[in-house]
């Protein structure tokens, strides 16, 4: 029998306690930034945190104090009309995947939902830029919900597929044995089933264009008054972050900051809501 | 008996042409981009605008060559590339293989946080504690260079890289690592060697996605690297990225203009660079599902 080389063992032995520590290491580096983030934004804004901040408009260029009201109107009117444009398309998208999707046809349209999701949000912006403002010659909140509406697209119709996937056979069996058709089946029977998978889903594709600036900022544009028309431009919270972030006023930069933790918290609790809803199911159908 | 049959063909219809509604919008929005962007060729010929060394849009006569903004883009990816992709898999190893179940879904639960983390946060976040950093610690004249950008953007693609690498290591089979450890390997060498090698693919297709990531972000570049359109000699100096020209010029242009066909010109380089990222991201990703 071979000796066992107890020094090489030993030497393996250091290699692998380095290598788990050194990936700690990595995995602190990876989550410091999260801690940062939300407690650097915390304490740069609170001071901005008051309710005046959420029921006054802006004040002129030079005045401190006031509030964004209308940057709150504005992202709740675009999250809207982007709903409007991409929710009703993703869902039945999602079903169309999850029903008629497992074939070449469905793999190509998978890709193509993939690649939309990968494309810059700033050029998703151009696009609604081309679309909409060109022809009726103004930044508006109506190209701002295209440009939300499309980017929303993806993440909608990969987790109503998802949800839709997780309705148990039996259920959709049992529905067509006794001669409700397909479409029926679809929308009477697994829709309702998968509604809160699906409910919370989209709440994720509304809370991520609720954080996009780029496709806004030619699109809607922003604006320092309280307007509900959708023919013109409209604030939203993350405009708001960006011009009040450039600018050169400490003032400005508190309510940023405000306005960030805001934002931050809305969307944290919605990812949150998410993985309590989805806990489990999800993480089960992926294995 | 009609009617039903007619309601069912109009909802069949309704679902299958939602379904192809993604290829339609890709597809429109190039043709979008063309229509608009090709007519600057006419006047520039494409090997100059991209590898034309000046981009001075709004001169006289205007000169429209993005390899500066290409260079800076490239720049600003590479740094973030080397800094999280190392991290990045390093972590989803650990929270894959290593790390107990409670903590693991802890730390999944906070890094998919981090992914919802608006750009437009973390730029000003960048801008108001990373730049003044990097100007203190190098000397500069300003801290919004290269290398703030490329920090921010680090941890703007971390979390897909974990995220999706991590996927690819738990769909690993469990006989792989339970074969490594009976023939003697340490938890390292079977991470390493056996786990990590079987998962690969996906790991490639996660490096890809969040270096994808990173190229098509426009806030967090904007507000951070400083913006100067000349052609970066170092990682130190402030350099501006293809999204963030389109971002800061795409108000100022007129319609139908050359400076305007340029920026639809920049958005067909985007398109087509984020297409073939994610494309090839995609095939590698279905390589691990069989």
């Amino acid at each position: 029998m071979k000796k066992i080389n107890y020094e090489k063992y030993h030497w393996r032995k250091i290699k692998s306690t380095t290598m788990t520590a050194l990936s700690i290491m990595s995995v602190v580096i990876a989550v410091i930034p999260l801690f940062l983030i939300f407690f650097y934004t915390l304490a740069q804004g609170i001071s901005a945190l008051n309710l005046d901040f959420f029921i006054h408009m802006p004040k002129p260029v030079g005045e401190t104090g006031g509030g964004m009201a209308n940057a709150l109107m504005g992202t709740a009117i675009l999250i809207g009309l982007g709903c409007l444009f991409g929710l009703p398309v993703s869902i039945f998208a999602g079903i169309y995947l999850a029903e008629h999707g497992n074939n070449t046809f469905g793999q190509i349209v998978r890709f193509f939902t993939d690649v939309l999701s990968g494309i810059p949000s700033i050029v998703v912006g151009v696009v609604a830029y081309i679309l909409v403002v060109v022809p009726m010659k103004q930044y508006s909140a109506l190209a701002g919900g295209v440009a939300l509406g499309i980017l929303m697209i993806p993440t909608a119709t990969r987790t109503t597929e998802e949800m839709i996937r997780l309705v148990p056979h039996s259920l959709r069996e049992a529905a067509l044995a006794i001669g409700l058709p397909q479409w029926k089946t679809t929308l009477r029977i697994i829709l309702p089933t998968a509604l809160k998978g699906i409910t919370t889903g989209v709440l994720l594709a509304i809370a991520r264009a609720a954080g996009e600036t780029a496709p806004l900022l030619f699109t809607a544009l922003g604006n320092r008054f309280w307007s509900t028309d959708l023919g013109h431009p409209m604030a939203s919270l993350t405009v708001f972050i960006y011009d009040y972030a450039k600018a050169p006023f400490e003032d400005w930069n508190r309510q940023a900051w405000g306005a960030a933790f805001v934002l931050i918290v809305l969307i944290f609790i919605v990812n949150m809501t998410f993985r309590f809803v989805t806990r489990g199911r999800y993480g089960d159908h992926q294995n | 008996m009609h009617l039903r049959k007619v309601k069912e063909f109009i909802i069949e219809r309704m679902i299958f042409l939602s379904g192809i509604m993604s290829i339609i919008i890709v597809a429109l929005i190039f043709i979008f981009l063309l229509k608009e962007g090709l007519s600057i060729f006419w006047r520039v010929p494409i090997s100059d605008f991209l590898f034309a060394r000046n981009w001075y849009p709004i001169s006289d006569p205007p000169q429209f060559g993005i390899l500066p903004l290409i260079l800076g883009s490239i720049l600003v990816t590479a740094g973030a590339g080397v800094i999280s992709i190392p991290i990045g898999i390093a972590s989803a190893l650990f929270i894959a293989e290593i790390a107990p179940r409670k903590t693991k879904e802890v730390l999944k639960a906070g890094i998919e946080l981090l992914a919802a983390i608006p750009s437009v946060v973390i730029g000003f976040i960048g801008m108001v504690t990373l730049g003044p950093f990097i100007k203190d610690l190098f000397h500069l004249s300003t801290g919004l260079t290269a290398l703030s950008g490329s920090i921010t953007l680090a941890f703007m693609a971390m979390p897909t890289i974990v995220s999706i690498a991590e996927d690819a290591i738990t769909a690993v089979p469990r006989q792989y690592r339970d074969a490594a450890i009976a023939m003697g390997a340490t938890k390292w060498q079977t991470t390493w060697r056996i786990v990590a090698h079987a998962a690969r693919p996906g790991m490639v297709a996660a490096v890809m996605l969040g270096i994808g990531r990173v190229i098509g972000e426009t806030m967090a570049v904007m507000m951070v690297t400083g913006n100067a359109a000349l052609i970066p000699h170092s990682i130190l100096q402030p350099v501006r990225t293809l999204t963030a020209t389109v971002a800061a010029e795409m108000g100022e242009t007129v319609q139908g203009g050359e400076h305007y066909a340029a920026l639809f010109a920049i958005g067909i380089v985007l398109f087509i660079i984020t297409f073939l990222i994610n494309g090839v991201a995609d095939i590698y990703l279905h390589k691990t599902k069989k």
